[in-house]
């Protein structure tokens, strides 16, 4: 079959994948169940990790070029950064706002604080015009010339904790901060022309920003630095002469909260070859360290490193969801295995921990480990983050030359799972994806109790391909796509969504998106996992709240901190594993 | 003011929808509008009036019923994107003829990013013409000769498409990252693009939404 997408996969993709070494990468049946992609934990090849590594190893410089904030917490401020070949910089606005509006619901209207990733550095002109219209956020209206907007409200609770103890003279208590991770969460990164904003396409071409969500990334970095500048200046405006600073340890510790909705599994149903190309990358790394015939002494010094530091991690994670409960108590029985397992050096040590992690772990810990094993090895993996875009805007183009017997064998290969399932019965069939006419936000409805039915979005794949099948099944095997989508037009969207997961074996969530027991924040931790998000916090089915940056060094840090595996917490005390 | 592509094109996709095309033709409808707005061209307006002219017609009357040249229609007109996505479908066959001509379709420019699907495909230019203008893309970039008002014709009878040899000039446009749609377009879309969306009820906003408020 022809390539015909500029988006067409970056790696090369069969099914299954045969790599350079004796292992091969994982079958995408077994990956891509909602269940382990709703397990998948944060990597080497996570997006906020490829930035900071990058801000680190080509000198990026920072600067604060206004901070024009009074003392009721109102007015502007601009961070601009520097890389070898452009400048960016961070147009934020501090608002007062009453508790009573303060809302991290889509539908909000007003926040502490909003922001815009500016391209270069802004006018005066540029600042007056970001001010009228960067706090109306999507009411509001961007340009060519700005590549994000963004939104924060603040944690009150810890927010006021901190400006009073600053005020006072004395720093904010560590376990208050660690209780709840940062002093501002953002409720919306919006990129990619959203609002007005550039296109991705402006950007794709810039070595800086080709890896995805770098822009949103770099927002979020800037935005951290300015909410610890903010809540600093708070202090000194409530506490004067005798007011303190926080002390680097405590505010490195501090993160940026994030609340992310429904809107994020829409976008990985959404953009199928994107996703592939994330999960690809993964899995040629694992594969490529599950190859390593002998580990060295210091390879598996590292490894139980960042072991010891990830049963930090599990020990700090807390969740009040029960689903998430229980898998992070079976998360810590698994650490606690792998290093009570030990590794030996010899052949194909990572192979053979991996398939006892198979039998003897759930599937968050195999997915730790699989993260956990790329850690010493940074020559294998870090080589495939410039494989995980995928530009090129609009939908593939469709072979009509395709016979249709080709399009029953794709059913066959990626839904056959999908072929047995009687989706007329309310339990397969008992949600509907739609978006709310207020604020276009997407929805997940009650099929058989809301009228929401005619407002379907197409996000049920598994279900109209099994739809086409049956439009396929009386036709001779040589009619071809395109004299069968002459006359069945309605099948157009799920013909090209074959003929995508054809070529892109990771491209398809081999799980039903719309049944009675669906769970969205399975597919929200997937896409957030890539963005490097650990501590994951769901608060019901739908929703769910994490941490980015904590730990990270600021921007005067990153020259002398350790700008990569900062995501581990470190360990207080040694740990030690017993003998290889 | 101008707008994004990624604007452009999902306002697009939602209101040839809206209008009642199905998915699959919403994309289609959509990439071309987005495709020749890089252009300058009006691709959004054409669609609106499109969308708004034949709205909740059954697209079947539109559809070509006779593929010898020249593809026909039962009696009505045919639908540009319906064409356009035809002959993407069928492209093998006329890389095969090098030429087509297609009776009664109506705002033909809405046909052309297709050519430009075509000529990626085949690596070779195409070119459509109709009315005195000429319109010919490699897929990256387009000229267009001859009568330029006729990129904003009602209908034309017939639409020529033809395989060209050799590249484009040198002067050939390229595309633009960014789009210009007038504000009345804009307004039309949006209005079909609302059929897309449900009603909000309390139901929908207390259980459906993705989010919530905990301090």
């Amino acid at each position: 079959m022809r390539v015909q997408h500029p988006d067409a996969p970056a790696l090369p993709v069969e099914t299954p994948v045969p790599t350079d070494g004796p292992v091969d990468r994982r079958d995408p049946a077994t990956v891509m169940r909602l269940s382990r992609l709703g397990a998948f934990h944060q990597s080497r090849l996570s997006f906020m990790r490829i930035l900071t590594r990058r801000m680190q190893r080509e000198a990026w410089t920072f600067s604060r070029s206004a901070f024009d904030i009074d003392r009721a917490g109102v007015g502007h401020a601009v961070y601009s950064v520097k890389t070898p070949a452009r400048s960016y910089s961070l147009v934020a606005f501090a608002h007062d706002l009453p508790d009573a509006q303060r809302s991290d619901r889509v539908i909000a209207e007003a926040w502490d604080a909003t922001f815009t990733l500016f391209d270069g550095t802004p006018s005066a002109a540029d600042i007056a015009r970001l001010a009228d219209n960067v706090p109306l956020q999507e009411a509001g209206r961007i340009g060519a010339s700005e590549l994000s907007l963004a939104r924060a409200n603040r944690s009150v609770r810890l927010w006021e904790h901190v400006v009073s103890a600053l005020a006072a003279g004395t720093q904010p208590s560590q376990q208050q901060i660690d209780a709840v991770g940062y002093l501002m969460r953002t409720t919306a990164v919006y990129g990619s022309g959203k609002f007005g904003a550039a296109d991705r396409e402006r950007v794709a071409d810039r070595p800086e920003l080709a890896v995805p969500f770098q822009v949103e990334m770099l927002t979020v970095y800037l935005i951290r630095a300015f909410v610890r500048d903010l809540v600093e200046h708070m202090a000194r405006a409530r506490g004067g002469h005798d007011s303190v600073r926080l002390s680097p340890d405590i505010a490195r510790s501090i993160g940026i909260g994030n609340s992310t909705g429904l809107g994020m599994a829409p976008f990985i149903l959404n953009h199928p070859i994107l996703f592939n190309n994330w999960i690809t990358v993964r899995e040629e790394a694992i594969a490529r360290v599950r190859s390593v015939e002998r580990a060295g002494s210091d390879e598996i010094d590292r490894f139980r490193t960042f072991l010891a530091r990830s049963i930090v991690s599990a020990a700090l994670w807390q969740s009040t969801h029960p689903v998430q409960q229980t898998k992070i108590v079976a998360l810590r029985a698994d650490l606690d295995a792998l290093l009570a397992r030990g590794l030996s050096a010899d052949d194909h040590p990572w192979d053979r921990l991996y398939r006892w992690g198979e039998v003897a772990l759930s599937l968050e810990g195999q997915e730790c480990l699989a993260s956990l094993m790329l850690e010493p090895y940074a020559e294998l993996v870090d080589e495939l983050e410039g494989s995980m875009a995928c530009d090129g805007g609009g939908a593939a183009r469709i072979d009509g030359g395709m016979p249709v017997s080709e399009l029953r064998s794709i059913i066959d290969t990626v839904y056959g799972w999908a072929l047995p399932i009687d989706w007329s019965d309310k339990q397969h069939c008992a949600r509907a994806w739609y978006v709310s006419a207020e604020k276009q936000e997407p929805r997940l409805g009650e099929r058989f109790e809301e009228p929401i039915e005619p407002y379907e979005q197409p996000l049920a794949p598994a279900r109209d391909a099994v739809r086409l099948h049956a439009a396929l099944s009386d036709l001779p095997p040589d009619v071809s796509a395109a004299e069968f989508l002459l006359r069945h037009p309605e099948h157009r969207h799920t013909v090209r969504r074959l003929q995508v997961v054809a070529l892109a074996p990771y491209a398809e969530i081999r799980d039903n998106t719309i049944s009675a027991t669906v769970l969205p924040i399975d597919m929200l931790r997937a896409k957030l996992s890539f963005f490097g998000a650990t501590r994951f916090d769901p608060r019901s089915d739908r929703w769910v709240r994490i941490c980015l940056y904590g730990n990270a060094p600021y921007p005067e840090e990153l020259a002398m901190q350790d700008a990569d595996t900062w995501v581990y917490p470190p360990v207080p005390d040694p740990v030690q594993g017993p003998p290889a | 003011m101008t707008h994004s592509l990624n604007e452009i094109g999902g306002l697009c996709k939602r209101a040839a929808r809206g209008a009642g095309f199905g998915w699959g033709l919403a994309e289609e409808a959509a990439n071309g509008a987005r495709w020749l707005s890089a252009f300058g061209l009006p691709g959004p307006r054409l669609l609106a009036e499109r969308l708004e002219r034949f709205d909740a017609t059954s697209a079947a009357a539109q559809t070509p019923v006779s593929f010898a040249s020249p593809w026909r229609g039962s009696d009505d007109q045919l639908c540009p994107i319906i064409v356009g996505a035809t002959l993407s479908d069928r492209s093998a066959r006329f890389a095969a003829d090098r030429r087509l001509e297609i009776r009664q379709v109506f705002y033909p420019l809405l046909c052309s990013p297709f050519a430009a699907d075509v000529a990626l495909s085949l690596g070779h230019p195409v070119r459509m013409d109709w009315n005195g203008l000429r319109l010919t893309t490699d897929g990256q970039r387009l000229v267009i000769e001859g009568v330029r008002e006729q990129v904003d014709a009602a209908a034309c009878d017939p639409l020529r498409c033809s395989l060209v040899t050799g590249a484009l000039p040198v002067h050939a446009d390229a595309p633009r990252i960014r789009g210009q749609v007038d504000s009345d377009t804009w307004s039309r879309l949006w209005a079909l693009a609302e059929r897309v969306n449900a009603p909000a009820t309390e139901a929908s906003r207390r259980l459906g939404a993705g989010g919530g408020d905990d301090g």
